[in-house]
């Protein structure tokens, strides 16, 4: 019986060797990144850098910059805007610069550009509709854009703008008008109005500028992403319809019994379907009613309404309206 | 064949016993490396600090609501319901006044801290006798450009007071008793050193993350460091913040509140005039009176539960018997 040792062979060899390497490597990678002392991970918190992109060379007739303006990154935004950054993170942000400006002569007279670029136009809209003012004028600027008595607001493309004055006077609201123009001339053409799948919804009786699009967790539901929603006044109170474009109908088929199962889990109690509605789930949720369905790839329904008939008008009148889009 | 497994089990124990050699200096080698205490202030002071109450004994469990349009005379009946300022503030303290000026932004758009109010604040303590005043916080955006263009600098400093701005050498490392959260993290110490009081000041305000911004949520910016981490769990560090900071007094001005797109705002279609001034010693029940101008109640805010819980004080303000003034 031989009990000699074998010798080990080249592979083993050779792959002793890589282990090790890689070892050292971990080992060398470990010191390095401890060796290096992080001064924003300590301290103050301190500026948080970076240029103002396209701003850096914006010029506005009657308006002087204030400094070269600002930077922020994803991980910086928080920065700038605190506990807000999240609804931009959610959305898709990829970066913003901001400058301030004042009327010639008079530097309390200001106002504060906020440029932000969002991987998508989809993007923009979403946190230009999240944040529309209640009673906004409608600007001639964009599709998408309003005026407040201090403010402009705009999404072009992958870019939303704020332009906030610190005055509510008429120099400063034409400054923010003239700032705007000179940002979109800078900015590539883009058409839109509410990007994507919005345009389905029932236009007659829809509350003007009502299109928002949820980017994330709708309704309070982990997972249910980019939703449009519309609203329609109705009597005293508001119907929202709601609708979102899957990949396929399987997935929106899938979408529309996840969220059955969420309203049950939150107190809902499923209800028999409305026979012009077949293939629906009515669901009363404390005395509202959610009726939703999954139509080809599209996840669609009203919520939120305690006037069961008007919910069910309404959802006719969209579902009717998406078998149009897709006979 | 005997001498060979002899030969094998003596080359096994050798073996074993460089492998073990090899494993125990590699232990010794992580131990001596590891850093128990994480990364160094790297802020000239390597030792935490304690924070002491500046609860006033005797002033537990007073609150007031007064309902005005006007935040001066509001402040003054409200500090008058509580006892005066002379039962907060007495002659040669110190006092710290927290504002929240987190943002560069104009007073008119209600994200910061009032600037008359702050004023009138300042002066009033001057007047019961204190022998300083300083005016801080600790903002989200650049400091000098915060204060100055949110009127708090220069109103503060017209009042008499000294506005501190943040800087690397004025925080310290606090570890809160107890924390989850806030441990071992940069606290805006240097203002509050030999400080006899702390009064915090804060604008109700909407918040996209926590509901609401008031109070407690004021302390915030007494923390440094990269704090947005925080926004993880949001209500977490709002109840820590409570239960970090015992002030001597707390005013939620809700004069006119940010009740959209907070916390920044930026328009003032942002803002809604609710007229009421909310003051006490029981932070917990001036949010909670507080976030019913955001048409909240406290049982929807989840940090008021956890801070109520964490005994930082109670949710039920009606039990404290609030003084109310109405101004008209």
């Amino acid at each position: 019986m031989e009990l000699s040792r074998s010798q080990p062979s080249r592979t083993q060899r050779l792959l002793s060797m890589a282990i090790l390497g890689l070892l050292a490597l971990v080992i060398a990678v470990v010191f390095w990144q401890q060796g290096r002392y992080d001064p924003a991970s300590w301290g103050w918190g301190g500026a948080a850098g970076g240029g103002a992109g396209m701003l850096a060379d914006l010029a506005v007739p009657g308006l002087t910059p204030l400094g070269p303006g600002e930077g922020f990154t994803p991980a910086t935004l928080s920065d700038k805007i605190d506990g807000k950054a999240e609804l931009y993170l959610a959305a898709g942000f990829e970066s913003m610069a901001a400058r301030r400006y004042a009327l010639a002569g008079r530097p309390a007279a200001w106002l504060e550009l906020m440029l932000y670029r969002m991987k998508d136009p989809r993007a923009a809209y979403s946190v230009f509709s999240n944040q529309r003012r209640a009673g906004a004028q409608p600007s001639q600027l964009t599709p998408n854009a309003y005026t407040t008595s201090n403010a402009l607001y705009l999404a072009q493309g992958p870019y939303y703008l704020e332009a906030v004055a610190s005055l509510p006077e008429p120099g400063l609201r034409q400054g923010l008008t003239q700032a705007a123009q000179a940002i979109l001339a800078k900015l590539p053409a883009a058409p839109s109005a509410a990007p994507g799948e919005a345009w389905l919804f029932p236009a007659q009786g829809m509350k003007a500028g009502s299109v928002v699009l949820l980017a994330k967790d709708a309704f309070g539901m982990a997972g249910l992403n980019e939703i449009f929603i519309a609203t329609y006044p109705q009597g005293g109170g508001e119907l929202m319809a709601f609708l979102a474009r899957r990949a396929d109908p399987a997935t929106a088929q899938k979408q529309v019994a996840a969220y059955a199962a969420f309203l049950k889990d939150n107190g809902g109690t499923p209800q028999p379907v409305p026979a012009v509605l077949p293939g629906a789930n009515l669901v009363e949720v404390f005395g509202a009613w959610e009726l939703f369905w999954a139509q080809g790839p599209y996840l669609a329904g009203v919520r939120g309404a305690e006037d069961r008939a008007a919910t069910e008008a309404l959802a006719t009148r969209l579902r009717q309206a998406l078998e149009k889009a897709q006979p | 064949m005997s001498r060979d497994l002899d030969m094998e089990r003596r080359r096994f124990l050798l073996r074993a016993g460089k492998a073990g050699l090899g494993m125990a200096a590699t232990l010794a080698l992580s131990w001596w490396a590891h850093d128990s205490q994480g990364p160094s202030a790297g802020i000239g002071q390597a030792e935490g600090v304690k924070l002491p109450s500046f609860a006033v004994k005797g002033t537990e469990r007073r609150l007031a609501v007064v309902k005005s349009s006007h935040r001066v005379p509001a402040l003054r009946a409200g500090l008058e319901a509580l006892g005066g300022i002379g039962a907060f503030v007495g002659a040669g303290h110190k006092v710290v006044i927290k504002v929240n000026a987190a943002f560069a932004t104009p007073p008119a758009l209600g994200a910061t801290s009032n600037p008359e109010l702050v004023a009138e604040l300042v002066r009033l303590c001057l007047k019961a006798g204190a022998v300083k005043v300083v005016v801080t916080d600790n903002p989200i955006n650049d400091p000098a450009s915060c204060f100055e263009l949110s009127g708090i600098g220069p109103a503060g400093r017209a009042a008499g007071a000294e506005v501190v701005l943040p800087h690397p050498g004025a925080f310290r490392p606090y570890t809160l008793p107890g924390g989850r959260l806030i441990k071992d993290w940069p606290l805006l110490y240097g203002p509050l050193a030999g400080a006899d009081r702390l009064i915090g000041l804060a604008p109700v305000k909407d918040h996209h993350r926590s509901q609401a911004s008031v109070t407690m949520k004021n302390w915030y910016g007494l923390l440094g460091g990269r704090r947005n981490v925080f926004h993880q769990d949001i209500n977490g560090i709002i109840s820590e913040l409570g239960r970090m900071v015992a002030p001597s007094l707390v005013i939620a001005d809700g004069v006119t509140t940010l009740a959209h797109n907070g916390p920044t705002g930026g328009s003032l279609e942002d803002l809604k005039p609710t007229d009421t001034l909310i003051l006490g010693t029981d932070q917990v029940a001036v949010d909670s009176v507080a976030v019913g101008l955001l048409g909240l109640k406290p049982a929807q805010v989840p940090w008021l539960g956890l801070a109520a819980q964490a005994g930082a004080g109670t949710t039920d303000y009606e039990s404290l018997n609030p003084t109310k003034v109405e101004l008209g």
